[in-house]
């Protein structure tokens, strides 16, 4: 187990450092200029350039910025939209609401979503399946843009139970996840439903399989043989719509941010791709691949846990 | 397997515990009834404090409560009016003579810190402001606006070339109280104290701006947050939660304190049009400006007040576009001039706006000695005669299609040809959008299928960068850039179509036309309010001959104030505006 | 059986042939099956008809799929004919209006009292409330629309119009037809990629494997939204750059699915006898495996569809929708967003559209998965 987590481990560095290179080739070659402000002076601007190596030929340019990634988590300057702010403090002051708002969305989506999932494989084509496949539907289908909003005018407007924007600068703990409760619900709800409609279908075929005969006939109780075995067999599957599902959660929600006023990062990597600001674009796609890796690790090793035939590189 | 599960449960029970608490609990907290708060917003935050290198017109809120400059806008008793005080400054400018003025600073005047301000703050804060490496976006602010000081624009663009010294600049210490500024033209008092109002002239604080220089010197991070900017001004900057809240709080140290009612603002940062209007509702804002979708909703109410703004909308031609054989005939931008219903675009797609077929806003010349618009002036009147002769602000759909069959006979066209006009916009513009939309039927039908309009969307590029990416992208561009020196210069508003400015946002100039600007521009007229007038007129008659662009609407400002919120002015004062900074909170 | 003659009983051991008789018929073969054998999708179509909720499912999703073919031919109107004197009517059914739903009234608030008598006639049903603003006597009143604007009397606009005054009927099914050309077209994209990609892998395995997943975890690794914007600078909005921009990550998951499905599999028994009995790679990795993956895969793409519609709205939202006039589910949602206060019957209908184009598709794949489900065969 420790050899195949080292050598993942090793494969995701590698993946890590391509997508670095990648990012910062693409955007760079972008056709936006860095600095476009006409009323500067050439010279100024070749200083200006100078400084951050931007003179100098792409493959220069491309050592100074793995140089200053690696030694001291430098990755330049935002220019645009907080001109002049470090980009790796820019980041850091976007994460924190970002965290709080998506770890417990999270932690609300998955429970929700696995016992939804469980009592609807269950009790299935009976009328509890009926009715959280219904909701599960309503909760994928409608988007999250028209989600956020309607729960925004229901119990902040005609119900007034939450304050309509996120509260920063809440004396309390409480009271600023008073605020962010209906974001959390507005971001669980998409989660939760792919959860359990995932689940369900997985648990549903599993329960069909043999050994759970066998697990019956052995004399367990329905529920002990769908807790202690299907269940386990059902989660390789989920854990595999689990990836996407937390890079988008984790990558923050630019909807839902932007209507209850969330400075988190969601709305920074579309903006800053709007305007032009290449250094944070980069940092900002190297901070979601990171993500999107480190999930897509943790699923991988935990998958070496559940289900030991499933070890990447395994012999056909 | 039994303990996850168990685990799961006691997961789930707390967050609906929290869930329950939160949503319980928040009826407990107190309310301080004495405090009198203002509440008002922001749709996007203030990248940056530093007020040199910012055109976000955004920063100039945090600026006017949390620092000061050397003067203020202030209403008059009466409230029709307004003059202005000094706030860093004692007193009004003295003049010295012709060109010369000088400016006393307060001496009790202090940083929130407590350091003293003296005439080497705000020289320094100038000197940076003007710096040539340092290439502040604002530095104009400061050289040419309505005063224009000596060599201060020179200094500033001379680059790294050192032509010119900073000893040359009109600005100078005279003692440590004591600041001289010399102008390049005479002027009055009160252009001198209108030319320290704006952001970009409020006082940096030394040590902060220093320490976060880089080593070339060409940037720093001075108001990147809080910990490195310093306010002077009648509102501590408490707290800044970036793209979330302000607040502002009262500091009854300051010099002008009695002139500041509120004893808290707070700045929500919203970038949501429904959640502005649900806070609005429930009576979480104190001010709010409707946008065109919810305005017919507000339209006949009493607190709704309104004014022409210096915003004049207007459609950009490209006029070298290789890809359209009619792109440079002038027939062509006349058809497009003609055939736009600008009554119904400016009613019902932007909202009660006011449709308009020429170019000079209805506030400029509002500033000017007399008060007289220009488009109030007979002069003005003139022209809106002249355009109203070819149909109802300019539209008219038979004219329209006769140019248009004169530039495809000019093209060697057929009338079978269709020829396809790209209409770019921003994908957040509604109003371009659906500007755009609309005319996509109209021309159909007026031009009889000769012209098919495409609307396309930037895909995240400003309509500015868009069209750098090539003449071939684009033929048609809703467009709207104010110059609030035209309220003073009506002719001013013309600024950025002549062939001299950089960046211009179109592709077609005309001698005429910049020979004309040149004669508006001359220092004799300056004083001479009514031949500016004249020579404007014949500067917007050459304007609509060769239709250098097109003009749509005039925009309209809408806002609301709560009625707790008592203005110190009864009435839109251009250059003051509500005086909402003066405002006061009543039962 | 043999018997010994001895051992028989003495009365019965010599029995002439005549006193026995054949019971039963003389060939004692079995009949043979009347019936064909039935097939692998025949049954699964026999089990998809006895899932009540998946055939009313496939119905609606026939119902939506004509309609969007022909409602926008019925309504009488045209989907880009625009009319701004009546912007932002409310929706009018004939019938329905005497019952007081969608009969084309709306709620004008903060109005004078005293411009009240400039109404036009007939018009003003109710004065719903009455109140005092700085020192201005105002009312909200609810008022025959159609007739406040002028609409004449006998012309309906089922769903109301947009902000230009188009019928919004007839966009919103023109609307469904483009999103649906769009989701499928992505969707089949999407799971031919990911199938032949998830097998090759899963299959495989080995170095195959680690090479082919770790280019989908790069893939996966940029952010789609950011592919999708250099997608959309570099081929304009439009629907060829959105299915593509849907396709170019829009895979991975599908291949990921598919290659867990293999790893499963690909040790059972069956497989391993097929192998020994010499069948080729392609046969077991098409015939003999990827039939155990083809329920979730179908599932995931029932899924996906009304899922790609979302991503589009998703993009409309953020202004990179398809190209105006032409509407999409996504376009007509977030035009209806932007004024859910002032006018909710923009944003509930396509909502409504959307979620039964999700809840069928996704009882249809619930069924379907079922019926396809090899170890369920012959179940009933």
């Amino acid at each position: 187990m420790l050899k195949y987590t080292l050598r993942r481990w090793g494969a995701m560095m590698l993946t890590m450092f391509i997508i670095m290179s990648l990012s910062f080739w693409i955007i760079r070659l972008m056709p936006q200029s860095i600095f476009e402000n006409p009323e500067v002076a050439p010279e100024i601007q070749r200083l200006l350039e100078a400084e951050m190596h931007l003179d100098k030929p792409m493959w220069v340019q491309y050592y100074y910025f793995l140089r200053g990634i690696i030694t001291e988590r430098d990755f330049g300057r935002s220019v645009k939209l907080r001109p002049g702010m470090e980009v790796f403090k820019v980041i850091v002051s976007r994460i924190k609401p970002s965290m709080v708002l998506n770890f417990f969305s999270l932690i609300l989506a998955i429970p929700a979503g696995i016992i939804l999932g469980t009592i609807a494989a269950l009790q299935r084509n009976k009328w509890p399946d009926n009715l959280i496949s219904f909701l599960v539907v309503i909760f994928i289908s409608v988007p999250s843009f028209v989600f956020g909003a309607v729960l925004q005018y229901l119990f902040t407007f005609k119900f007034p139970i939450f304050p309509t924007l996120y509260n920063a600068s809440a004396s309390s703990f409480r009271e600023m996840f008073r605020s962010l409760t209906l974001p959390i619900i507005a971001l669980a709800l998409g989660p939760a439903a792919t959860i359990a409609r995932y689940l369900r279908g997985e648990l549903i075929e599993t329960l069909n399989s043999e050994f759970l005969l066998l697990a019956r006939t052995k004399g367990l109780t329905r529920t002990q043989a769908v807790v202690r075995h299907a269940f386990r067999n059902s989660l390789v599957p989920i854990a595999n719509t689990m990836i996407p599902m937390i890079t988008g959660i984790m990558g923050g929600s630019l909807v839902i941010e932007r209507i209850f006023a969330v400075p988190g990062m969601g709305g920074q990597l579309v903006e800053s791709i709007v305007v032009g600001d290449h250094f944070l674009t980069v940092a900002l796609l190297i901070w979601y691949s990171a993500i999107s890796l480190i999930t897509i690790f943790i699923v991988d090793i935990s998958y070496g846990l559940i289900d030991p035939r499933i070890r990447i590189g395994g012999e056909k | 397997m039994g303990n996850v599960r168990r685990s799961v449960a006691l997961i789930v029970a707390v967050i609906m515990m929290a869930t329950l608490l939160a949503a319980c609990g928040g009826k407990t907290t107190q309310q301080e009834p004495e405090l009198k708060v203002f509440r008002t917003y922001l749709t996007s935050d203030c990248p940056i404090l530093n007020g040199h290198d910012s055109v976000e017109s955004s920063l100039q809120v945090p600026h006017d409560y949390c620092s000061s400059p050397l003067y203020r806008v202030y209403p008059n008793e009466d409230g029709k009016g307004y003059h202005y005080i000094g706030d860093l400054a004692e007193g009004m400018p003295i003049q010295i003579d012709e060109y010369n003025w000088q400016i006393k600073i307060r001496k009790e005047a202090k940083w929130h810190n407590g350091e003293p301000i003296n005439a080497d703050t705000i020289i320094y804060s100038w000197k940076m402001l003007l710096d040539p490496i340092l290439a502040n976006q604002m530095a104009d602010f400061l050289a040419t606006g309505s005063i224009t000081i000596v060599n201060a624009r020179e200094y500033q663009r001379q680059g790294t070339e050192n032509t010119v010294a900073w000893e040359d600049v009109g600005i100078k210490k005279i003692d440590d109280y004591t600041i001289q500024i010399t102008t390049a033209y005479p002027n009055t008092a009160e252009e001198v104290c209108a030319q320290f109002v704006d952001r970009s002239t409020f006082p940096v604080y030394q040590p902060y701006y220093e320490a976060g220089m880089n080593e070339s010197r060409t940037q720093t991070t001075y108001g990147t947050t809080l910990d490195e900017w310093m306010g002077c001004g009648p509102y501590f900057f408490k707290k800044w939660e970036f793209g979330n809240m302000h607040v502002y709080e009262k500091n009854p140290d300051h010099w002008l304190a009695d002139l500041f009612h509120y004893d808290r603002v707070e700045v929500y940062i919203v970038p949501d049009m429904n959640a502005r209007v649900q806070m609005w509702e429930s009576g979480q804002l104190d001010y709010f400006v409707p946008d065109a979708n919810t305005i017919d909703r507000y339209i006949n109410d009493p607190r709704m007040v309104s004014y022409e703004s210096l915003g004049v909308d207007h459609i950009d031609i490209n006029c070298k576009n290789p890809t359209n054989p009619i792109s440079g005939l002038i027939e062509y931008r006349k058809a497009v001039y003609h055939a736009i219903d600008r009554e119904t675009v400016a009613r019902e797609i932007y909202g009660h706006m006011k449709p308009t077929g020429t170019y000079v806003n209805g506030q400029a010349g509002i500033l000017s000695p007399s008060g007289l618009t220009y488009r109030e002036s007979e002069y003005g009147k003139a022209v809106t005669e002249m355009v109203n002769q070819w149909g109802p602000y300019g539209y008219n759909p038979e004219l329209a299609l006769d140019y248009m069959k004169q530039a495809f006979a000019k093209a060697g066209l057929s009338d079978n040809d269709v020829i396809t006009l790209k209409w770019i916009c921003e994908g957040s513009d509604v109003e371009a959008k659906a500007t755009g939309e609309f005319l996509m039927e109209e021309f159909e039908r007026i031009f009889e299928g000769r012209i098919k309009l495409e609307v396309i969307s930037t895909a995240g590029m400003s309509a500015t960068q868009f069209k750098r990416t090539g003449d071939d992208k684009w033929d048609l561009s809703p467009n709207q850039w104010t110059r609030s020196l035209s309220r003073k210069f009506p002719y001013m508003c013309f600024y950025y179509y002549l062939s001299t400015y950089a960046t211009a946002p179109n592709n077609y100039f005309d001698e005429e036309f910049d020979a004309q600007y040149a004669v508006c521009d001359a220092p004799e007229l300056k004083n001479d309010y009514d031949r500016m007038l004249q020579e404007t007129k014949k500067l917007e008659e050459i304007y609509l001959e060769k239709v250098i662009h097109v003009p749509t609407v005039q925009r309209v400002v809408y806002e609301m104030f709560s009625d707790r919120v008592k203005l110190p002015v009864d009435r839109y004062i251009p250059g003051l505006g509500w005086g909402t900074i003066y405002g006061d909170i009543v039962k | 059986m043999i018997v010994d003659r001895n051992n028989l009983p003495e009365d019965i051991r010599d029995l002439p042939e005549s006193c026995f008789e054949i019971v039963g018929s003389e060939d004692i073969s079995d009949e043979p099956f009347k019936t064909e054998a039935i097939g692998f999708f025949k049954d699964a179509i026999y089990r998809l008809r006895k899932n009540k909720l998946s055939v009313i499912a496939f119905w609606l999703i026939t119902a939506v799929i004509i309609s969007a073919i022909i409602v926008p031919h019925l309504t009488g109107y045209s989907p880009t004919a625009q009319n701004l004197a009546y912007r932002n009517l409310p929706p009018k059914i004939p019938g329905l209006e005497k019952l007081g739903i969608a009969d084309g009234t709306r709620i004008l608030t903060n109005r004078p009292k005293a411009s009240l008598s400039e109404f036009p006639e007939g018009s003003i049903i109710q004065i719903v409330r009455e109140y005092k603003a700085s020192n201005v006597d105002m009312v909200d009143v609810k008022v025959d629309y159609y007739k406040f604007v002028g609409v004449p009397e006998g012309e309906y606009h089922w769903m109301g119009t947009d902000y230009l005054g188009r019928d919004l009927c007839t966009r919103l099914f023109l609307g469904a037809r483009i999103s649906l050309l769009i989701a499928f077209f992505a969707v089949v994209a999407n799971i031919i990629i990911g199938v032949v990609y998830g097998a090759c892998a899963g299959y495989y395995g080995g170095r195959v494997d680690m090479i082919l997943t770790h280019f989908a975890e790069i893939l996966d690794g940029l952010p789609y939204l950011v592919v999708t914007i250099l997608f959309m600078l570099l081929f304009g909005s439009g629907m060829f750059s959105i299915v593509l921009a849907l396709t170019v990550t829009g895979w991975i998951g599908t291949a990921r699915l598919v290659r867990a499905q293999f790893y499963r599999f690909k040790g059972r028994e069956y497989v391993l006898a097929a192998r020994t009995l010499g069948v080729r790679d392609r046969a077991l990795i098409f015939r003999h495996i990827l039939p155990n993956a083809i329920g979730p895969v179908i599932t995931r793409a029932m899924i996906s569809i009304p899922g790609a519609i979302f991503s589009e709205s998703f993009l409309a939202y953020i202004g990179l929708g398809i190209k105006p006039p032409n509407p999409s589910i996504g376009v007509l949602l977030s035009d209806g967003q932007r004024v859910l206060l002032q006018y909710p019957y923009q944003t509930v209908f396509p909502a409504v559209l959307i979620s039964v184009l999700m809840v069928s598709f996704n009882l249809f794949a619930n069924g379907l998965r079922d019926a396809l489900d090899p170890t369920q065969r012959g179940e009933i």
